[in-house]
């Protein structure tokens, strides 16, 4: 066993050549794909914190729409989806969903002392955004049940998953200032 | 009088690299905004600058070469859709490579959930530390035991979620919350997995 020091480790992270050429030039395909390819408009979202709770708005809002997006796309091709015994599925959803079910029950035992101290107005966008967040996973969850190959709903779940972990992050540090 | 010349010296050369600088980021203010008008050359001016840095970021996330192509491509198409949402308030780079951190993120989860279920089930100290015994019992085998191992040969052997806490925390320079914001993982999760990944480097290298 040898005794280099995390902070060894750390150093030598650090010291760590930034850049790495690829093997092979990567342009031509990035050229060829982005060919007529459409850029996206910018977002306006002004992000001054006394609207800080609007953009999480939006977003679970956003996530509730893509559940229903996500359902639509379901009902369009399910008929050609390959069925999936459901135990499978839901383990695959299981392990998507159990980083997310860790985090949050982490989380909520914190909340709980944290939300004395908040406004009931906080308090209040708080339940009302994470209340979206699961509706949208309830329905992106059902989704996939039915269609477990979709990659599209995985992703919805993936995202929705994220927004939730977000949004407690932003109440646990961030949004103390807001209390 | 030769410390004087040495002091003029020492700050004549560090207003050429401020000089340089700054020409070199107003450069790349006008490339951003012929690349927001469509110019595919000033998109490839900027991939020829930043290639190197997200090429590396990519593989060591992913922890091989060909996944780091395919993500790098993915990058890159990404912030050629998304560039008007660069709105020059941080550096372009800084952008690019959160970016190109979320893109391998996403399309590791993609791929095979690894990322954030293997590595996310243990917490309990007791499995952490038999899944570690086990880890790197596991190594030892796979690669010569009782060498000194190469610092990048051993990150990319590393559990891909504790691989890419290591590598946006040590090496990109990210904190937990910004990584916890990329992952989807708590802010005590990407601490845990840090630990992990550097006790596991710490007895290979």
């Amino acid at each position: 066993m040898n005794d280099i020091t995390e902070q060894a480790i750390v150093r030598k992270a650090q010291a760590l050549n930034k850049s790495i050429e690829p093997e092979t030039d990567l342009w031509p395909n990035i050229a060829n794909r982005i060919k007529d390819m459409p850029q996206h408009e910018a977002e306006h979202l002004t992000k001054t914190w006394t609207n800080r709770w609007m953009p999480m708005s939006l977003a679970a809002s956003l996530f509730v729409t893509v559940g229903a997006l996500s359902f639509a796309s379901y009902t369009n091709y399910s008929v050609n989806q390959q069925f999936m015994p459901v135990a499978e599925t839901e383990s695959t959803m299981s392990l998507i969903e159990q980083p997310y079910l860790i985090a949050r029950t982490n989380y909520l035992t914190d909340l709980a002392t944290k939300e004395q101290q908040m406004s009931p107005q906080v308090r209040n966008i708080l339940k009302k955004n994470l209340k979206i967040i699961d509706d949208a996973t309830q329905e992106i969850r059902n989704a996939l049940k039915e269609n477990p190959n979709d990659p599209f709903l995985t992703d919805a779940l993936i995202l929705t998953h994220q927004k939730g972990i977000q949004l407690l992050n932003q109440v646990t540090t961030q949004g103390q200032d807001s209390i | 009088m030769v410390i004087k010349q040495q002091r003029e010296y020492v700050s004549l050369a560090n207003l050429d690299v401020t000089t340089k600088v700054d020409t070199d980021r107003s450069e790349e203010k006008l490339l951003i905004s012929r690349v927001k008008n469509n110019d595919a050359a000033a998109f490839e001016q900027l991939y020829r600058l930043h290639s190197g840095r997200v090429f590396a970021l990519c593989f060591r996330l992913a922890g091989n070469r060909a996944l780091a192509e395919e993500f790098a491509q993915e990058a890159f198409v990404r912030a050629w859709q998304k560039i008007h949402s660069f709105r020059g308030e941080s550096l372009f780079s800084s952008w690019l490579y959160r970016l190109t951190s979320n893109v391998v993120l996403s399309e590791l989860r993609k791929k095979n959930h690894k990322l954030v279920n293997i590595d996310e089930i243990n917490f309990h100290e007791l499995h952490e530390l038999h899944e570690l015994q086990e880890y790197q019992h596991g190594i030892d085998d796979k690669f010569d035991t009782g060498k000194v191992m190469d610092m990048e040969k051993a990150i990319s052997n590393l559990p891909s979620g504790a691989r890419a806490i290591f590598v946006l925390h040590d090496i990109e320079g990210y904190k937990h919350i910004e990584i916890a914001d990329m992952t989807g993982l708590a802010v005590g999760t990407s601490k845990t997995q840090l630990h992990r990944a550097r006790k596991l480097l710490k007895g290979w290298l």
